[in-house]
């Protein structure tokens, strides 16, 4: 092997790129990460936090797995939420405020320690193509870098234009140059490519900020770590966080100077995000609400910096001074770094198979942003799995494709390549249509198992997950075959804990079924119970919901069978008699792989689905 | 229900009633409509077709031999029935002309279309939903003018509106639920459960209405089903006959000569009443007229009332209160040959027979005489005020089994997501029941939803991350 080639190469040291380069090094292969930027890695560019709502979800299904991103989220936690704490059980998603410097610091050490793994620090301007394969990079200063597979998690810098008020600079972020290039390039190659937008907030010293007229908010006091090896103790000091909300002066300001934002006036093309619109959009589209929120969180023990959460802008400079003034506490305010709107180029995913490698390009691997998604955790979760496919396709393993009923990941990525999109995607759970069993504490259950045929985690990090999960099913067990009768004392006991007495003897495991019993009742009528709470939250809620849970595994089997019949990848759907014109376009877009999927391109009708089967069976596919 | 290959086919079949008449009408659609019939007439190869023109022209098949002077009507794609290509075909009414035209059809490749094929394309083209696709069918099959009126009404799509109000709503509280459960750090302003829960109130309420109407809707469909029962020779015949005005059946003085059930039916007041006399209810070693008796007493069960006749002019015999209690359901009394003798007063007769153990509810006794011509009126008015077809509105009604079960369906889902909200149960198994009712209106109208919640919620709330 060549001193300047790879097995694996990794563009971009955002949080794709991280769980990227970590999985092949960790498997052994000779990996590299090319970042523009050396003191950047993983970089919060936008929010100091991780996790929420369906992303902790995600992030706790990647550290099953063996990625980075839990462990790093959980050691640089400075303040601790368990969201939807009084909704029901598979809605919880966990939140951490982190320490932006520790956080950064820890991926970095983790790449640095990292065997087989190389960083340094160069622009990637081009690909080395092989006819449709890819053979490595081209870096700013000419140099050729070779390498087996290469993963792009290039982020917002592709083609990246800032905006502040009616001026535009390239970059992909504050002090950072765009990538000028590689999308081009992938263009002429071929590839569909389009413009998204983002935005984020001004930044704000934390000294010029009036505290006592914003409402302080507290974490939660007890601990749920993202990752089954951390500590279940804070590691860090835990901080507050601030509300305020705008006015209608500051409302009154924005309007006045709509002419002045780049998103109204025309200059941004790229599509922004309905679930995170700009304070100017939220004005204008909202306009009868007189208030909106906005949290002040601190990015770092160790900064002066505020983050202002819920408020993202792309007005000029001049223009955030006066509207921020009119928030109660930033009266006197001094912005340190104006918000900003940033244009970047991602690449339509439907020209992306399940494992993230390009179908137009062999070798090549998408991840993150560059695939149209937004936030941290969709791009970590991007970044694993590419880098699992990248490095199984080297040594020679199954393709690595989790279903939507096995995790988000799976939602995650059959709804891109499936879809498309045309906003930056987020996760919601509302997108899982078995929601119900993709909760954040079965997520070892539904997990260890693969994880052990990945083989990314330790053996004892491998015995610690098999061991919950025995507990867990040894747990359900007992409480099935544990049998309460309906004897004096026990009912006495029982109406004690302000229950109805038993008329028939019931298994504890119906008993424990009952609304106001949970499992501190059950050590009351001599039942031994197991004290580890990571053991016994997730056996309640199987035993609690199980009427909803049972439905929903239900549902998952009978839709399993289209989604296990394969459509081969050399089938012409325009042989296919019964599919219009359109459908042939949108099915010949997408290729999907099975049935299932196809069933749910949009534009695709039942009747077309239904032709496409009788196809198969007459043409003996299937 | 049919071939998905099918449908790149052109589909041809006789739209009118088979027979002899003054015209036939033969109905050719699919993609190839506009090039079968240039082949057929060849003064028409010659021109565009246009849609929604008449094109007088002879029609030939394919060893050139003239079969008939026909007119031709063209519907472009997109503008007929069907949504596809389509022509119509005036024939000459003759079985043997529509025959050789339907051949000829076929031979320049056409293929003949299966029973509702031309109603499915237009469903499966999104010319209608299914709640009107159903409507066709029960115009077509309509026999009076308020069942014609109903059904008119279902095809216009005024039911399927309803269903779609319904399905909106359902669809607002979902999103309400949805975003609560996603957004609900992002101080949006999330619906009460309280008034979460009336609104469901009221879908239910709107639903209950809809489902309420389906018995107006089976009898406007189907007719009201009356029973004639009681013991023999009391005169069960000669209502019948006296009912439907006409000699249906034997009328005899011997004692059990009605041996099977026979049917009748008749209008009164635009309402269908299909009556069926049974075998005088008795045990019996006569073999036939045993099988009579069995069948008397299955006719009784599936009917929606029971008109149990008696000989007034004999009084209650205890024969009839036997009969009477293997009666079930619902039961009019007819006091029979009223005119003979006057009787005991109907009151007290009620009152005899609701104290008996078993048989059917009493609605009432109305005194009637098979041979006076106004007991049919008497009778048939009476019953009209008991099924409430007096009554009907021109409200918009559901006569369709399926829709009527998929209504109690989402129905009873609503209702145990009003239990879950009351119970403080976790918002998204709510929502996971929700989503199951609307699913069960999607499917009244036969369609599913997709991204529909999601677009609503970005619609409705502003969000912020």
């Amino acid at each position: 092997m060549k001193s300047n080639s790879y097995q694996v190469i990794v563009v971009g040291a955002g949080h794709a790129g991280i769980e990227a380069c970590l999985v092949p090094a960790k498997l052994g292969l000779k990996t590299l990460m090319v970042t523009s930027n050396i003191d950047r890695i993983g970089y919060m560019s936008c929010n100091p936090s991780i996790g929420g709502l369906a992303k902790g979800h995600m992030v706790r299904e990647i550290d099953v797995l063996g990625g980075q991103m839990g462990v790093a989220a959980d050691e640089s936690c400075i303040q601790f939420k368990r969201l939807n704490a009084s909704k029901g059980p598979a809605v919880r998603g966990t939140r951490t405020q982190n320490d932006k410097k520790i956080y950064s610091q820890i991926q970095t050490t983790a790449l640095y320690s990292q065997q087989n793994l190389e960083v340094i620090q160069g622009e990637v301007k081009h690909l080395i193509l092989d006819g449709n394969e890819c053979r490595g990079v081209v870096l700013q200063d000419g140099s050729q870098i070779f390498s087996e597979r290469v993963i792009i998690t290039a982020g917002t810098f592709l083609n990246g234009v800032m905006h502040i008020g009616l001026e535009q600079t390239p970059g992909g972020r504050v002090g950072d140059a765009a990538s000028v290039g590689l999308s081009d390039q992938m263009r002429e190659f071929g590839f569909t490519v389009q413009r998204l937008k983002t935005g984020t907030p001004a930044r704000l010293h934390k000294d010029s900020i009036d505290w006592s007229k914003t409402m302080p908010q507290q974490g939660d006091p007890k601990f749920y770590p993202f990752s089954f090896k951390s500590k279940r103790e804070f590691y860090l000091p835990q901080v507050l966080c601030y509300l305020s909300h705008t006015t209608e002066q500051t409302h009154e300001i924005i309007r006045n100077n709509l002419d002045k934002s780049p998103m109204y006036c025309g200059i941004i093309e790229g599509v922004g995000p309905r679930y995170c619109p700009s304070i100017e959009d939220k004005v204008t589209r909202f306009h009868e609400k007189g208030t909106h929120q906005t949290f002040l969180e601190p990015e770092s023990l160790t900064s002066d910096l505020i983050y202002l959460q819920g408020i993202s802008t792309s007005l000029p400079a001049d223009v955030q001074d006066q509207f921020l003034k009119t928030i109660p506490g930033l009266e006197n305010v001094k912005v340190v770094r104006y918000g900003y709107a940033v244009e970047y180029d991602f690449i339509e995913p439907t020209q992306i198979h399940h494992r993230l490698e390009t179908r137009p390009i062999k070798n090549l691997f998408l991840a993150g942003q560059i695939n149209g998604t937004s936030g941290y955790e969709e791009a970590a979760t991007q970044g694993f799995i590419a880098g699992v496919n990248a490095s199984h396709s080297l040594l020679e393993k199954e393709e690595f494709i989790l279903s939507r009923s096995e995790a988000y990941s799976g939602v995650l990525i059959d709804d891109l390549v499936t879809k498309g999109t045309r906003e930056p995607y987020r996760m919601f759970t509302s997108r899982a249509e078995h929601r119900l069993v993709l909760r954040e504490d079965n997520t070892i259950d539904r997990l260890a198992d693969i994880s052990k045929k990945i083989g990314l985690v330790s053996e004892k990090e491998l015995n610690q997950l098999m061991a919950i999960k025995d507990e867990r099913s040894v747990l359900l067990g007992q409480l099935q075959s544990t049998i309460l009768y309906p004897k004096k004392a026990i009912n006495d006991t029982i109406v004690e804990m302000g229950s109805k007495p038993l008329l028939k003897p019931v298994t504890m495991e119906e008993f424990l079924r009952r609304t106001e019993i949970n499992f501190s009742h059950l050590e009351k009528l001599d039942f031994p119970v197991n004290k580890n709470e990571v053991v016994t939250e997730a056996v309640e809620i199987e035993v609690k919901y199980s009427g909803y849970v049972k439905k929903q595994y239900e549902i998952i089997e009978q839709s399993k069978k289209l989604e296990t019949l394969e459509i081969p990848q050399e089938l012409v759907f325009s042989n296919i008699k019964g599919l219009s014109n359109e459908e042939v376009d949108k099915l010949n877009k997408v290729k999907p792989r099975t049935l299932g999927q196809a069933q749910r391109i949009s534009g695709v009708n039942p009747s077309a689905i239904q032709a496409i089967m009788i196809y198969l069976k007459g043409n003996k596919f299937l | 229900m049919f071939d998905a290959n099918r449908e790149a086919k052109t589909i041809c079949a006789l739209a009118s009633a088979a027979g002899t008449a003054a015209i036939s009408v033969i109905r050719l659609s699919g993609p190839d409509s506009y090039k079968i019939i240039q082949k057929a007439c060849k003064s028409l190869g010659r021109k565009k077709i246009e849609s929604h023109k008449v094109y007088l022209a002879k029609f030939a098949n394919s060893k050139n031999e003239i079969i008939d002077q026909v007119v031709v009507t063209a519907f472009a794609q997109g503008k007929s029935y069907t949504g596809e290509e389509t022509i119509e075909i005036s024939s000459h009414g003759s079985p043997h002309v529509t025959k050789k035209i339907l051949e000829a059809l076929v031979e320049y490749g056409a293929v003949t279309a299966e029973k509702g094929e031309y109603t499915y394309r237009a469903f499966m083209n999104d010319r209608l939903d299914l709640v009107q696709a159903e409507a066709v069918l029960s115009v077509i099959e309509s026999q009076s003018d308020s069942a014609l009126k109903m059904s008119l009404r279902q095809l216009e799509g005024k039911v399927s509106e309803k269903f779609q109000h319904l399905e909106d709503k359902l669809t607002w509280c979902l999103a309400h639920i949805e975003a609560s459960i996603d957004f609900s750090t992002e101080g949006i302003d999330v619906v009460d459960p309280l008034v979460l829960i009336q609104k469901l109130k009221e879908l239910k309420a709107e639903l209950e209405i809809l489902t309420g109407s389906y018995s107006q809707g089976k009898i406007l469909k189907d007719g009201i089903k009356l029973v004639l029962a009681g013991l023999p020779n009391v005169g069960k015949s000669s209502l019948l006959n006296n009912l439907v005005l006409d000699e249906k059946a034997i009328v005899t003085d011997i004692a059990g000569t009605t041996r099977d059930v026979v049917v009748g039916h008749t209008f009164f007041n635009g309402i269908k009443f299909n009556i069926s006399d049974t075998a005088g209810l008795r045990d019996t070693i006569d073999v036939v007229e045993n099988i009579g008796v069995q069948r008397s007493l299955k006719e009784i069960e599936s009917g929606d009332l029971t008109l149990f006749v008696f000989d007034s002019s004999l009084g209650l015999q205890q024969g009839d209160l036997e009969r009477f209690r293997m009666v079930k359901g619902n039961a009019l009394i007819l006091a029979n040959k009223a005119d003979k003798a006057s009787s005991e007063a109907p009151e007290k007769i009620k009152q005899k027979l609701q104290d008996l153990e078993g048989g059917p509810r009493v609605i009432d006794v109305v005194p009637v005489s098979a041979l006076d011509v106004t007991a049919r009126d008497t009778i048939l008015l009476r019953v009209s005020t008991i099924m409430g077809s007096e009554k009907f509105s021109d409200e918009s009604v559901i006569s369709s089994a399926r829709q009527f079960e998929l209504s109690n369906a989402a129905m009873d889902l609503i209702d145990q997501s009003i239990t879950e909200l009351e119970n403080e149960l976790g918002s998204e198994f709510v929502a996971q029941t929700l989503k199951n009712s609307l699913l069960a209106l999607q499917k009244i109208l036969g369609r599913y939803f997709d991204d529909q919640i999601m677009d609503r919620v970005f619609k409705e709330f502003c969000l912020g991350k």
